[in-house]
């Protein structure tokens, strides 16, 4: 049963939900105010304007921007405007020059053209109206203000639930971790797709429509390699500018190949400029359909496929939505027996065991409950995403003290989430070689023994039975519960039942297998399943095996209570 | 206007039971105003450190219910799950009257297990 939180938890609550209000609200007013600006003015007043002047310049940080003055009359007076799409009159940059020369052709001198002039101020003037795609951006940081206010209403007025019936409790419908984590999975794959599209399989698309674009002789006018300064790391890319004829009219580009964006490697980089001096004459390849669109390198670069590492952001929603469906076990069913656990070969909880092989004498052999081909791969999914990402960041660091510009804070703090990474790796070292290991194989009279019932166990082990040193052999009960700490879903466990059934190391009694009868205590809890609750039994049998992984084989039980009839034959109906 | 009132009452003040027998009682209430439905039910929940799970086991209804008025119920208690008090879970067993659409409930605990004492665990 939920317990009322006390005052200083909900403060601290509270501070924490309004980091969220405030930064959502703060980046809500920015995006609103300029998505402000750019309606007002699709209000201003059309009229006739003139190019005087256009020109692609390049300024001291190596960027290019188009600038443009034109002029048009207002109520007799005339004026000169500077703004392409910007209010304040600022030219209009792009990393494309392509996109710039595109305007620059679109706009020559002495061309008639269309001005939006502001009627509160004539000097302010526009070519086209800046994009309104700005206004969609303000639904990401709502998303942290309805979180913020959100957990600030629900932390001060949100139901208790202690007066509640337990009927009604369980007939609400309350919000679930489940659905965040689903919503988590989605925006994870969501992005983690279009982080892959733009950076993977647009570049490769782009590739293979180049392989029909015409060659043309070009020459370099300007390259270097430009530096990007990180938080935690420094990248690289190459701006190369070179001018080609088309139909005689001159065109620029600074398009090398088609990878968007900086990577690590300086050298690489400093290679290809320096293969481009100013002056060097090239071969670029010139789209047919536009002539602005050319590019140097037209072959899969060589950085591409950093473009597939938000596949692991795709991986990790994928498996958040996948684990979303089985987080809380058992949903809750009711009446009958519904919280006596159900086996995974049978769905029928009174037959707990019904798919189960079964011998002539109608004995049943249990299976282990966990498989190790599933746990080899548990460990090798875990060590490929840990170390792949890990992987991305070990390189930078090494790369930055190759290039004689040592990141020492990467460095550092990426030590212990290598050693994690090698321990993953020694784990499917681990997991491997226990693949091969011996396989105990239980024969009972029932898998689902009642309290106060006698347990026949036939057990034998199958393999390298000799490399065994010591078997042991226990019937375990514990306690699983669920329970939520903060965004992590927590279990905790306690063993309450413990019982010692064999412990041997005599070598002809392991070689050979034997019989145990075990008397399930009539004073102990039986077996229970609920979505958040577990009451388990297990045969656990463990064997030591020297220089080699131990052998861990655990075998589900079902302890049913005692049948009523049982106990006091005609039950009064 | 005066409150809602619901009474559960069990045959000879019975709070513990064996899996396995009938829960005899009597419901009684009284509203100011009709109600659709009365419903008696047998649930049990967990209690502890784990999330709340809980399961309504039996119900037994009364539609369109006289506002004063009481009525016996039988309810069959099934074989488990025990009362359980552990380290980590607790399992309880309560007989509710709840009555759609009033907040108000009436609510009896109750023990099931084979000794009618709930099962704990010993002290370790």
């Amino acid at each position: 049963m939920d317990r009322p939180a006390s005052l200083l938890s909900k403060i601290g609550t509270t501070l924490f939900f309004s980091v969220f209000f405030a930064m959502g609200t703060a980046f809500c007013v920015f995006l609103g105010w300029a998505f402000f600006q750019n309606l007002t003015t699709y209000t201003w007043h059309a009229t006739d304007a003139r190019v005087v002047h256009n020109e692609i310049v390049r300024d001291r940080d190596g960027e290019h921007r188009f600038e443009i003055r034109y002029e048009y009359d207002v109520e007799g007076r005339r004026y000169t405007g500077q703004g392409y799409d910007d209010p304040r009159g600022r030219g209009y940059a792009h990393s494309d020059y392509a996109v710039l020369g595109r305007l620059a052709a679109r706009y020559p001198v002495g061309a008639a053209c269309t001005a939006y002039v502001a009627p509160s101020d004539p000097h302010r003037a526009i070519l086209a109206h800046p994009s309104l795609w700005i206004g969609l951006m303000i639904f990401v940081p709502l998303i942290f203000v309805a979180v913020g206010a959100g957990g600030i209403y629900f932390t001060w007025f949100g139901k208790s639930g202690t007066v509640q019936s337990v009927a009604g409790r369980v007939r609400s419908k309350q919000p679930s971790v489940k659905w965040i984590v689903r919503l988590m999975g989605i925006g994870f794959t969501v992005a983690g797709l279009a982080a892959v599209y733009f950076l993977f399989i647009g570049p490769v698309m782009r590739v293979e429509q180049a392989k029909s674009w015409m060659p043309v002789p070009a020459t370099v006018i300007a390259s270097r390699v430009v530096t990007h300064r990180g938080d935690d790391s420094t990248t690289y890319s190459v701006d190369m500018l070179y001018e080609y004829e088309i139909d005689g009219r001159p065109l620029r580009s600074n398009r090398y190949h088609f990878m968007t964006g900086s990577t690590s490697g300086r050298d690489a980089k400093q290679a290809i400029v320096e293969a481009h001096p100013p002056g060097r004459a090239i071969t670029a390849y010139v789209n047919p359909a536009d002539p602005f669109d050319a590019v140097i390198h037209r072959g899969y670069p060589d950085d591409l496929w950093f473009g597939l590492i938000p596949l692991v952001f795709c991986v990790a929603g994928v498996g958040m939505l996948v684990g979303s469906f089985f987080v809380g076990g058992a949903a809750a069913r009711a009446g009958g027996t519904a919280w006596l656990p159900t086996s995974h070969t049978a769905g029928q909880p009174d037959a707990p065991f019904a798919g189960l092989p079964r011998s002539a004498d109608g004995r049943t052999t249990l299976r282990p409950t966990t498989c190790p081909w599933g746990k080899l791969l548990g460990v090798v999914f875990l060590a490929v995403f840990w170390n792949g990402i890990t992987g991305v960041f070990v390189g930078i660091a090494v790369n930055s003290h190759l290039a004689g510009n040592p990141e020492w804070f990467l460095t550092v703090f990426i030590i212990p989430f290598v050693l994690i990474g090698v321990g993953l790796l020694g784990g499917i070292v681990y997991q491997f070689l226990a693949l091969f290991n011996l396989t105990a194989v239980l024969e009972v009279n029932t898998a689902s023994p009642a309290l106060g019932e006698t347990l026949t166990i036939d057990w034998r082990l199958e393999g390298r039975v000799d490399r065994i040193a010591t078997l042991t052999f226990s019937l375990v009960g514990e306690e699983h519960a669920t329970y939520r700490r903060g965004t992590d879903t927590v279990t905790d466990k306690h063993t309450f039942y413990d019982e010692a059934l064999l412990k041997t190391s005599d070598a002809v009694e392991i070689l050979s297998g034997g019989h145990l009868d075990v008397v399930i205590p009539a004073d102990v809890m039986h077996s229970f399943e609920a979505a958040n609750n577990k009451i388990t039994w297990t045969l656990k049998m463990a064997g030591d095996i020297r220089f080699w992984p131990d052998m861990n084989n655990e075998f589900a039980l079902i302890v049913r209570p005692i049948d009523p009839t049982v106990l006091w034959g005609n039950v009064d109906a | 206007m005066p409150d809602s009132r619901l009474t559960l009452e069990l045959l000879d003040d019975r709070t513990a039971c064996y899996p396995g027998e009938t829960i005899n009682g009597v419901a009684s209430w009284e509203f100011p105003h009709p109600v659709r439905r009365i419903e008696v039910h047998l649930c049990w929940h967990t209690e502890g450190r784990g999330t709340e799970d809980g399961s309504v086991v039996e119900t037994v209804g009364f539609d369109a219910p006289t506002p004063v008025g009481a009525e016996p119920f039988r309810l069959p208690v099934p074989a488990g799950p025990y009362s359980y008090d552990g380290r980590l879970i607790a399992i309880r067993w309560t007989v509710e009257l709840i009555a759609v659409g009033v907040k108000d409930l009436a609510r009896v605990s109750i023990t099931i297990s084979p000794t009618q004492e709930p099962f704990v665990l010993p002290a370790t």
